[in-house]
């Protein structure tokens, strides 16, 4: 048999790629051991990603018939919680779905197959050997006979097991990669929220000994449940025999919540590896390339994997693709190949970490699920979305704003500087801190500077300043999370929750963020170390000052006055920085000042409504009285409080705010939306102010961009 | 004077810098009043060693006569991010004292212990930007190692077999790089050559190295009245300490004796403090930390050797004698106090 490309197994990585392929024209054979459709170990999870990568193959409608998840739900043993909600009006189409492997599998099979790939189950690829002319055989055994099939090129597409991919993987000492195991089974009789359940410590039963990773339970339809459990075997010798005790002892304790008291399992266990690295490197058998698990994809802090496999096989197909169509040379295709990897689907720095490390993540995520802070909230985040290699790049809503005044070159270079800091620092702080501080304001900051320094705002200077001040703004929000020891619980309860990790965590990030930040500014100069040094002092005293209450007297000149001085900063100094740069007049650079201040003031008040409306619209709509969002102390918070003369959205037993049951009176939802409405009011008049600022500038080009940004602002931020 | 060594053993410029630098200390009002005030310049009050800031005066005092404004200001400003990482090392290690005093986390807080260290290291880095690109940048380089060889202790803690080359590189950055700066800055400030600054620079990343395995080796022997803290808690919280490191190693190479890895990084030790130190005795990875240590401030005398001697250099032979010295009884059995 003779083909363009043979693709071994037919997952969701083999079907992707045997899809992309044919559709490109090429002549495909999809091999698979197993008889279609077959069941796997999985949680049946599909992300964003996943969503849009399958959408892609043509099976939108097919995927249209599940029902939506509405939110993640993170569950720690003690009984806290926290709702992360997926909200589906911040994109096109569902955030997240879940979708049975047997079903998956086979519609995407289908896929290829309508495509024009030939597929044939049963089929075990027993070797791979460099065939003649440049082409590579693969020794193929079906039922009862056996066959060599000649291909221009080979994708491993053969999951955690990866018998046929290992073959051309050898490692010396035959050692396997770090990599988890996971088991799960489908159980009827359990009415859920369509909420992604994730539960955290699962320990096993012996010993107490709390293991590394989480028990899921992920709703399927209406009364059957996808329940499992995955972990880093470090404690589980033998894993698949003890990890099914694992799961009978997470069931056990999810019998103690009456929605699963009448669960009843209805499927076999199943069990499987999640492999985060490839056990070696690639031999290089020529035409040869790995996808999906059998590359090892698999992501290490939530055991995702369609996604990635999704992707990679799409990947492997676009290389294959331009070598069949003559476009580049065969022996270019493993680096296209890799270079489009770590493009689209994880970053280099998050493969391999210590299983410890993953651990620090979720450990710290279910310490903090009540916490209102941004690197919590950034964490929860990363933790919940599943959304792998989904990178900060992503058109914000002021890109073409940056553009038009010419700017969106800098500001794209300096976000890239951060991330590439974020990155060096090591894979826990790069996850954590990925969606940390909202990233429209930083590029209304960098575009600030860049703006103010021309004609030396494209300057690698400049660049390095924007990114020294944005780094030095991540560390002001993060060490400002640090959290002080839980209070006493008011029902004499001890708190068992230790805030040491997170803590720890928050120092160590916030410190490398200041030194970087440091090492930036002292790239550029002296003199320039000096200005942000002062300027982050001032963060720093304004920080320690208490915030104020509702009820204190004059608390909303109070607030704004914290405001100017914690956030101010980073507005002001990429005026003054770049109007240093540019070498503008002293009147100019007042200007500036001013205009930096108000729109500091004005945006921050502007994204403090619109993330307080998000809260109460949650609110309202899911109805669960663990949703995290809102309950940061800020203005319309505060105004609310005053509003209403209590502090209902504090005390709670608790301690964490049930803003579902606040807003369950209608009265509360008007009051809010009056409180909403205010901070817009207080916001507006700020932005105007700015606006009259920047008018006073005599410098035409800047007066105009600063209009522009200021435009940009208030339209992007109000979406 | 509170310092590392006794003011008759320092050359008189140097001990009347320090009564000044003191002085100035107990009058820190950064703030001008309210917790925050009060919080940042609390342990400014404490009976700190001052160890730093000696360097620096020392370091100036080797290379010229009169001690210029300049090495003043760096001489406080280092003793400021050396306070900064106190603030943040007790937070993270839950201290509960320090220098005397109850540490600022248990005083106020987490959190403003953690911002009012942040509030000391801008001030510093602030100061010392004033003296010049040079400065500026040595002292980034200097802020980065000390926090970047923090993240890799955090990160490799737990790593059993870590490789004595990775301990090197983590002491030398969290530990020396502030000694090594130290001794640069008074080298430079005070109006020394290149030249000696680099030998002044290698004088203190050695003594600092030494200082480090020093307080591992505490860790294991020293008392609570010599560490103000328990000792063990280092092991307790998985950081491998030299001695630790070097009895794992003998076990995996085939000597026998208890296993130690089941109680690193555990919190409660249960009685079993006795055990675990006896076997780091016995082993006689004791002993040869304590060698590494004394081969470091060996190396850190031939570099001073190479520059002319007088009452400074002989005063820091007497700190690195005195870094030693802090250790040896405990290593060789005496447990007497050395002070």
């Amino acid at each position: 048999v003779t083909t363009d490309v043979v693709v071994v197994g037919a997952g969701p990585a083999g079907s992707a790629a045997a899809f992309h392929l044919a559709r490109a024209g090429h002549d495909v054979l999809l091999l698979d051991r197993k008889s279609f459709p077959r069941d796997k170990a999985c949680g049946d999870a599909l992300t964003r990603i996943s969503i849009d990568l399958i959408a892609e193959m043509g099976a939108a409608d097919e995927l249209a018939r599940y029902e939506v998840i509405t939110g993640v739900e993170i569950v720690r043993d003690q009984g806290d919680r926290a709702v992360i909600p997926l909200d589906p009006a911040r994109s096109s189409g569902p955030v997240a779905l879940v979708v049975p492997r047997v079903d998956l599998d086979a519609l995407l099979v289908r896929r290829a197959v309508d495509a024009g790939a030939r597929f044939c189950d049963r089929a075990t690829a027993t070797g791979v050997a460099t065939g003649r002319m440049g082409r590579t055989d693969v020794r193929v055994s079906g039922t009862g006979r056996a066959s060599v099939v000649s291909a221009r090129f080979v994708i491993g597409a053969d999951g955690a097991t990866a018998t046929f991919t290992r073959q051309t993987r050898p490692t010396s000492n035959g050692s396997v990669a770090p990599h988890a195991f996971a088991v799960r089974a489908y159980y009827a009789g359990v009415r859920l929220d369509r909420h992604l359940y994730l539960h955290y410590p699962v320990s096993s039963g012996d010993a107490a000994a709390v293991t590394t990773g989480y028990g899921w339970v992920f709703p399927v339809d209406a009364d059957v449940v996808n329940i499992g459990v995955g972990m880093y075997p470090e404690h589980l010798h033998g894993a698949q025999l003890r990890m099914r005790d694992v799961l009978q002892d997470f069931e056990d304790k999810l019998r103690g919540d009456g929605r699963f008291t009448d669960m009843r399992r209805v499927s076999a266990v199943l069990g499987a590896p999640l492999r985060f690295a490839a056990d070696g490197p690639p031999r290089p058998v020529a035409g040869v390339l790995t996808v999906g698990d059998a590359a090892g994809l698999v992501d290490p802090y939530t055991g995702e994997g369609i996604g990635a496999a999704l992707a990679s096989g799409k990947a492997a197909a676009g290389a294959i693709s331009t070598a069949l169509s003559g476009d580049v040379p065969i022996d270019v295709v493993p680096r296209r190949y890799a270079a489009e990897l770590s493009r689209s689907v994880v970053n280099k720095s998050d493969r391999r970490p210590h299983a410890r490390h993953v651990d620090t993540a979720w450990r710290i995520m279910a310490t903090t699920l009540c916490e209102p802070g941004p690197s919590f909230a950034s964490l929860r985040r990363e933790m919940s979305e599943y959304a792998v290699g989904a990178s900060g790049t992503a058109d914000n809503g002021v890109e073409a704003t940056l553009a038009a005044i010419g700017v969106l070159d800098p500001v794209q270079h300096a976000r890239h500087r951060v991330l590439g800091e974020l990155q060096t620092s090591g894979h826990l702080v790069a996850r954590t801190l990925r969606h940390l501080g909202d990233s429209r304001a930083a590029d209304l900051r960098a575009a600030l500077l860049f703006l103010s320094a021309e004609p030396n705002g494209h300057d690698d200077r400049t660049v390095t300043l924007a990114a020294c001040l944005e780094t030095a703004h991540l560390a002001t929000l993060v060490h400002q999370d640090v959290l002080d020891e839980p209070k006493p619980r008011p029902n004499g309860a001890a708190d068992v929750r230790s805030v040491d990790d997170a803590n720890r965590f928050l120092i160590m990030a916030g410190d490398y963020l200041l030194g970087r930040s440091h090492a930036l500014s002292a790239q550029v100069g002296a003199e320039e170390s000096v200005t942000v040094s002062e300027a982050i002092r001032s963060v720093w005293s304004a920080a320690m000052q208490p915030q104020p209450t509702w009820s204190a007297r004059g608390w909303r000149q109070v607030y704004i006055d914290r405001l100017m001085k914690i956030v101010g900063p980073f507005y002001v100094l990429p005026g003054r920085l770049g109007a240093a740069l540019a070498g503008h007049a002293p009147a100019v650079v007042a200007a500036l000042d001013r205009f930096a201040t108000d729109l500091a003031i004005g945006i921050h008040l502007e994204l403090e409504a619109s993330e307080f409306s998000r809260a109460v619209k949650l609110s309202t709509r899911h109805k669960s009285p663990y949703l995290t969002e809102g309950r940061a102390l800020t203005y319309p918070v505060l105004d609310l409080m005053d509003g209403l003369s209590h502090s209902a959205l504090l005390d709670s037993p608790t301690g964490c705010a049930d803003l579902a049951t606040v807003f369950a009176d209608p009265e509360a939802v008007r009051a809010a939306s009056l409180s909403i409405r205010s901070t817009r009011q207080s916001a507006a008049r700020h932005l105007d102010a700015a606006g009259d600022a920047a008018k006073t500038v005599t410098v035409s080009a800047l007066r105009d961009g600063l209009l522009k940004i200021l435009a940009a602002g208030k339209h992007s931020l109000r979406r | 004077v509170n310092a590392a060594v006794r003011d008759d053993e320092l050359p008189p410029q140097v001990a009347e810098m320090l009564v000044r630098l003191e002085r100035q200390l107990a009058q820190e009002h950064l703030l001008g009043g309210g917790t925050a005030s009060a919080a940042t310049t609390h342990l400014l009050q404490g009976a700190g060693k001052r160890i730093r800031p000696t360097l620096v005066f020392l370091s100036s005092a080797v290379v010229g006569n009169s001690i210029p404004d300049g090495v003043c200001s760096a001489a406080k400003a280092i003793e400021l991010i050396h306070t900064a990482t106190l603030h943040h090392d007790d937070v993270m290690d839950r201290g509960m004292s320090r220098r005397g005093l109850r540490s600022v986390n248990s005083i106020w807080g987490n959190r403003t212990a953690v911002l009012s260290g942040d509030y000391l290291l801008a001030t510093s880095t602030a100061t010392l930007g004033r003296l010049g690109d040079d400065v500026n940048r040595r002292v980034s380089a200097a802020v980065n190692a000390v926090i970047e060889g923090q993240l890799r202790e955090m990160q490799s803690a737990g790593t059993l077999d870590l490789s004595l080359e990775r301990y090197f590189d983590i002491i030398t950055r969290k530990t020396a790089a502030l000694f090594e700066l130290s001794c640069w800055l008074g080298a430079t400030l005070g109006g020394g050559t290149t030249e000696q600054a680099a030998v002044m620079a290698q004088f203190g990343q050695q003594l600092g190295i030494a200082y480090q395995i020093v307080d591992d080796v505490l860790d294991v022997v020293g008392t609570s009245a010599v560490l103000g803290k328990e000792p063990l808690a280092d092991l307790r919280l998985g950081v491998l300490t030299l001695p630790v490191l070097l009895a794992l190693r003998r076990r995996f190479s085939g000597t026998t004796g208890p296993d130690i890895r089941g109680w690193l990084g555990t919190a409660e030790l249960t009685g079993a403090e006795a055990i675990v130190i006896d076997e780091l005795r016995r082993s006689g990875a004791l002993v040869d930390s304590y060698q590494c240590a004394v081969a470091a401030c060996a190396r850190a005398g031939a570099a001073l050797a190479t520059l002319a001697s007088g009452t400074a250099t002989d005063s820091l032979t007497t700190i690195a004698d005195l870094i030693l010295e802090r250790g040896a009884p405990f290593v060789h059995g005496d447990h007497g106090d050395p002070a």
